[in-house]
């Protein structure tokens, strides 16, 4: 399994507990949440209405690619910690990880 | 603003003999297939094991091309008004008018507007200082010009302003860039050569002004504020999806989504649909197959709407074919 922490734009938290072999981006499984996140273009890192912030963790992801790095740059609140959630994946690495849905310009 | 759900609407209401008008606020037709993925392949669409995005619209315009809808593109809707008799115009941007029985809305993402940083005073500054691109940068020659933002639209207009306006500024909130990397090595060589000045590390917070923007406050990472006299400020931070002016036109939205009853896909409003990735209901998919149903079933019903006292007869193309307008 594996654990991660969110807190959501409007300042609730919750504890995802999720089956590690799942082949599916962050994004996907924090839209099955009532969280309200958009996730407007479906998984494309075009949009920015998937960014999140990690608090803690996420160290040892796959760093950005170019097109998320891209979008990161254009978002008013994006930092050093920022991701889009659409462009990780499910991994291991995400265990006790501690994150941020932004809320959308 | 038809996406593959309002281009397939146009040939369901055409089987019931209804024509139509699209308009689209982009130049051409097909929403985010054509926009944003043109080549990439779709997998599910019923029939064709693999179909690239483009192809599909192509295809869609082909099959609607026998009802001969009218078009109306690079125009976005600004305005609908319901008229006495229940039936609306709807007014573009541009002023163009058109005149109908009812309205389907196949948005998809909505519009793609300005993304606009989180700067106290800024919408007061819009039109007066304020711009979120540069159509013309001749307007800007002499002038002094702030810029903010990292990607490739504020490393290149750094660079092209340069050599037109008394005095560039560009604020970016890191220290490296993320555009072109070309671009970015000419940003530090003409800040080194005094030809623009670069504040990194920093964000405009404020802007202030009498009636025209006349200065900005500018924060630096380090806690340092910086106030810069500058008549033009230019936030270049990209595109988000915004539902845009149908915000206004009395729907119920839910999540940035026009809410539809499932049955025909019908809005609050009478007379007014919504189909495709713009609408939610219980159970939405945001699928293209799940948008020509709704397509399909919106047709019947709008048609019911308009000829209230007509019988709808529900026939096959495979019966009856295709009859052209």
């Amino acid at each position: 399994m594996i654990d991660i922490k969110v807190e959501t734009a409007n300042g609730s938290h919750l504890e995802l507990k999720i089956d590690s072999d799942e082949n599916r981006s962050l994004m996907e499984i924090l839209s099955t949440h009532d969280i309200g996140m958009l996730a407007a273009c479906g998984g494309l890192a075009l949009c920015g209405t998937c960014h999140i912030m990690f608090k803690s963790g996420g160290d040892n992801l796959p760093p950005p690619t170019k097109d998320e790095l891209a979008m990161l740059e254009m978002l008013p609140g994006a930092g050093a910690n920022s991701r889009l959630s659409c462009q990780v994946m499910l991994s291991k690495k995400l265990n006790s990880s501690n994150i941020k849905v932004m809320p959308i310009d | 603003m038809p996406a593959p759900a309002g281009l397939f609407a146009v040939f369901e209401a055409g089987l019931l003999k209804m024509r139509c008008h699209i308009i689209d606020a982009l130049p051409q037709v097909g929403g985010q297939l054509s926009e944003v993925y043109p080549q990439k392949p779709i997998y599910d669409i019923p029939g064709y094991p693999a179909i690239n995005a483009l192809d599909l619209v192509n295809k869609l315009v082909e099959q609607i091309t026998p009802f001969n809808p009218g078009y109306t593109l690079g125009e976005r809707v600004d305005l609908l008004e319901r008229l006495s008799d229940g039936s609306f115009v709807l007014i573009t941007n541009y002023q163009t008018s058109i005149h109908c029985r009812a309205v389907v809305i196949a948005g998809g993402l909505g519009c793609f507007e300005p993304r606009k940083p989180p700067i106290t005073g800024l919408e007061n500054f819009e039109g007066k200082g304020v711009s979120y691109m540069i159509r013309n940068p001749e307007k800007l020659r002499g002038r002094k010009v702030l810029l903010a933002g990292g990607g490739d639209s504020a490393l290149d207009w750094a660079v092209i302003l340069s050599e037109l306006a008394e005095r560039v500024v560009l604020v970016h909130r890191g220290d490296t860039f993320r555009g072109a990397p070309e671009t970015a090595g000419k940003v530090f060589a003409l800040a080194a050569a005094g030809q623009l000045d670069l504040l990194l590390n920093a964000n405009v917070v404020a802007l202030h002004g009498n009636g025209h923007l006349q200065s900005a406050e500018i924060l630096t990472h380090d806690g340092q504020t910086v106030k810069l006299t500058t008549e033009h400020f230019v936030p270049l931070f990209g595109l988000s999806p915004k539902l845009g002016p149908l915000e206004h036109w009395g729907l119920n939205i839910n999540k940035s989504a026009i809410t539809v009853n499932p049955e025909d896909f019908s809005t609050n409003q009478p007379g007014i649909y919504a189909i495709g990735d713009i609408n939610t209901y219980p159970g939405k998919l945001k699928l293209i197959l799940s948008g020509f149903h709704e397509a399909a079933l919106m047709a019947q019903s709008a048609f019911k709407y308009m000829y209230p006292h007509e019988r709808l007869s529900f026939k096959y193309t495979t019966v009856y074919g295709i009859n052209s307008f």
